[in-house]
């Protein structure tokens, strides 16, 4: 491979993996909302007994 | 012109640290046993362990030492990210290791070494995980605070003055007023809510972190004098040459070693094919509902781990462009690891900096409170409980959780005096991937082989543990030598020669030990945990065969010397239960 491959590589890479990031924190942040009410819910329960499945 | 942190940025870094801190401290409510303490109570579902995965890896000494290696050694540095992200794919993917580690019921992976081995494993492996981590961890605190000395653009030193005589009383570094400032804030809520406290804040964390990795990615890639992907180009070609942008390239200019090179491209594929091993991946591996969500949360984690890396290597590309076209690049060759925080306080206006700064410290906290964690767990239960139980004492789950909580404060303390003493003599990124190869190799050898070969055996697994971590051990000892002036220079890439050696030399190590010691008697009994359901996969899963692979000698201890009654029903409820009719019973 040249430079100028590299370089092409190198850029597709570089803005492929910023934008799925954004896309995975996004999709994340809002999905992981949902499952922190679950697992205080699951917490809650008493701690002697076998929890409720939380998905 | 210099951007300064105006009282926008300071109130935006306080109300964020506030928050985040009282969060964290009300979580003590939900810590009923230490199940809910060390792995919270099981009960993390796939978005969250995402979330506090990330949060946890995407720390602020991640986005400084990711920089440094892209200002120090140009494109090239991106390789690990595709290493990294594609390797943490294949793991979920395949199931390879997780599925099997969680379907064992272990809560650290040194427990499991005792589940398939033997309790001497288990300490053996529990003493090398806490010693590499923990000097891993080492270098957290300074890292830490050089970012935020930069980038509020602090003094180097305080002097407090005698305000009759004007005499100098005392001069303080500020590096090290800010390490122990850092260190007293996340000792704080770690050590009263445990990982129920880490995950809560890890979402949250990993919420502002993204916030403010968007800000810093938009203001590096705008800055005129950067000059966009174009401008990076044309410095990394002028000042990297070749090698910065062909990662299999090499070079010696006067006496430094360019490059990363073959030796190097290899090391790091084994090392983040094994970096599933790392405790804090573990102990996320054993605290989601399954092992099905295990695998989805490294698949999601995974593509996160190609940003991960690249964009704090994209701050220190675009800050070798800043400074090689605005001038001043000598002054960061010799310390490059201020080059990015310094670029990022010249660039971001007011406001923007605060948020970043909030996001940075986000990663700081959710970092060092999952590690502090990890290893005060894995001491504890993988090293003090086993060697009680030894002389007949069986440690309560109270008992337990004091010593945690002492271990948590201890760690600190050692870190906070490791990161005043110790100078790595490479990158920081060579210093982390070593003392972490020192711990992976070896227990990568023995999770692997002990759910997938049936021979695998004690002695295979002691021979891996210390042959995976002697080359490791000599390279920072050898370090250590450099830096008292004992020894004046290490040869030229040493660091990614030792960890490369690491891998093979635990594999021989295993398959030798294994062959030559060969384990007594059928190994028949399954690896489910007392009182449970023997399980069935799920389609595809890759750990079928493995759970048949435990040494009927093993099952009587399996999980019994470090669980109570109650707790054992919390830590065996597998919500696959629920969710596979067809389970064989």
């Amino acid at each position: 491979m040249t430079t100028d491959h590299w370089i092409a590589f190198w850029r597709y890479l570089l803005y492929g993996s910023i934008g799925l990031y954004f896309v995975i924190a996004v999709a994340v942040a809002i999905g992981a909302a949902f499952d922190v009410g679950k697992l205080l819910r699951l917490l809650t329960t008493s701690d002697d007994a076998p929890k409720p499945p939380s998905s | 012109m210099l951007a300064s942190f105006c009282w926008l940025d300071w109130t935006i870094v306080l109300a964020y640290v506030v928050a985040a801190s009282v969060i964290g401290l009300l979580c003590r409510r939900y810590i009923h046993s230490l199940a809910d303490f060390v792995v919270a109570g099981r009960g993390v579902s796939t978005f969250l362990g995402v979330a506090t995965l990330s949060g946890t890896e995407i720390g602020l000494v991640t986005v400084m030492y990711f920089a440094e290696f892209g200002f120090a050694k140009g494109f090239s540095a991106l390789s690990v990210a595709v290493l990294a992200g594609v390797s943490m794919v294949f793991v979920g993917a395949s199931g390879f290791m997780i599925a099997g580690l969680r379907r064992s019921g272990a809560m650290t992976l040194a427990e499991y070494y005792q589940i398939r081995y033997r309790r001497g494993v288990r300490l053996l492996g529990g003493i090398i995980i806490a010693g590499a981590g923990i000097l891993n961890m080492g270098v957290f605190l300074k890292v830490g605070a050089l970012f935020l000395q930069k980038i509020t653009a602090m003094p180097e030193i305080i002097n407090l003055i005698d305000p009759t005589s004007g005499d100098l009383i005392v001069s303080l570094p500020v590096i090290n007023l800010i390490m122990t400032a850092l260190l007293i804030l996340v000792l704080a809520y770690t050590f009263v809510g445990g990982m129920v406290s880490v995950v809560i804040t890890d979402y949250l964390q990993f919420v502002v972190l993204s916030a403010g990795i968007a800000i810093g990615t938009f203001y590096a890639l705008t800055n005129h004098t950067v000059d966009g992907f174009d401008g990076i180009v044309r410095a990394v070609a002028e000042f990297r040459g070749e090698p910065g942008f062909n990662p299999f390239s090499t070079d010696i200019v006067g006496e430094s070693f360019v490059g990363l090179g073959i030796v190097f491209i290899i090391w790091q594929a084994m090392h983040w094919l094994g970096t599933s091993n790392w405790q804090t991946y573990a102990l996320r591996t054993t605290s989601v509902t399954t092992s099905g969500v295990a695998r989805q949360m490294y698949v999601f984690t995974g593509l996160a781990f190609f940003g991960r890396a690249a964009i704090p290597m994209l701050w220190g590309l675009a800050a070798l462009a800043y400074f090689a076209h605005a001038g001043g690049l000598e002054s960061f060759e010799s310390n490059r690891l201020a080059a990015m925080p310094t670029f990022l306080a010249e660039v971001l206006p007011w406001g923007a900096l605060g948020l970043l700064t909030a996001g940075m410290i986000a990663a700081f906290m959710s970092t060092h409170d999952s590690y502090l964690l990890a290893w005060s767990a894995v001491i504890c239960q993988d090293i003090i409980a086993p060697v009680a139980s030894l002389f007949g004492r069986d440690l309560s789950d109270r008992a337990r959780i004091v010593i945690t909580r002492a271990l948590i404060l201890a760690i600190g303390l050692f870190v906070l005096w490791w990161s005043l003493w110790y100078q790595p003599t490479a990158t920081i990124w060579d210093y982390l991937a070593i003392t972490g190869t020192m711990y992976i190799a070896g227990a990568m050898m023995v999770l692997a082989f002990g759910l997938y070969w049936r021979r695998a055996s004690v002695g295979g697994a002691y021979a891996a543990l210390i042959l995976g971590c002697v080359p490791g051990m000599v390279y920072i000892i050898l370090g250590i030598l450099v830096t008292t002036g004992k020894v004046s220079q290490l040869p030229h890439n040493a660091g990614a020669w030792a960890g490369l050696v690491s891998y093979p030399l635990a594999l021989a190590g295993m398959i030798v030990g294994s062959l030559v010691w060969p384990h007594r008697g059928e190994p028949v009994a399954p690896a489910v945990p007392t009182g449970m359901p023997p399980q069935t996969p799920r389609p595809g899963e890759a750990d079928a065969e493995s759970l048949q692979t435990i040494p009927l000698e093993s099952t009587p201890t399996t999980q019994g010397d470090s669980l109570r009654p109650a707790e054992r029903d919390v830590l065996t409820h597998d919500t696959d239960t629920e969710q596979e009719p067809h389970r064989d019973n």
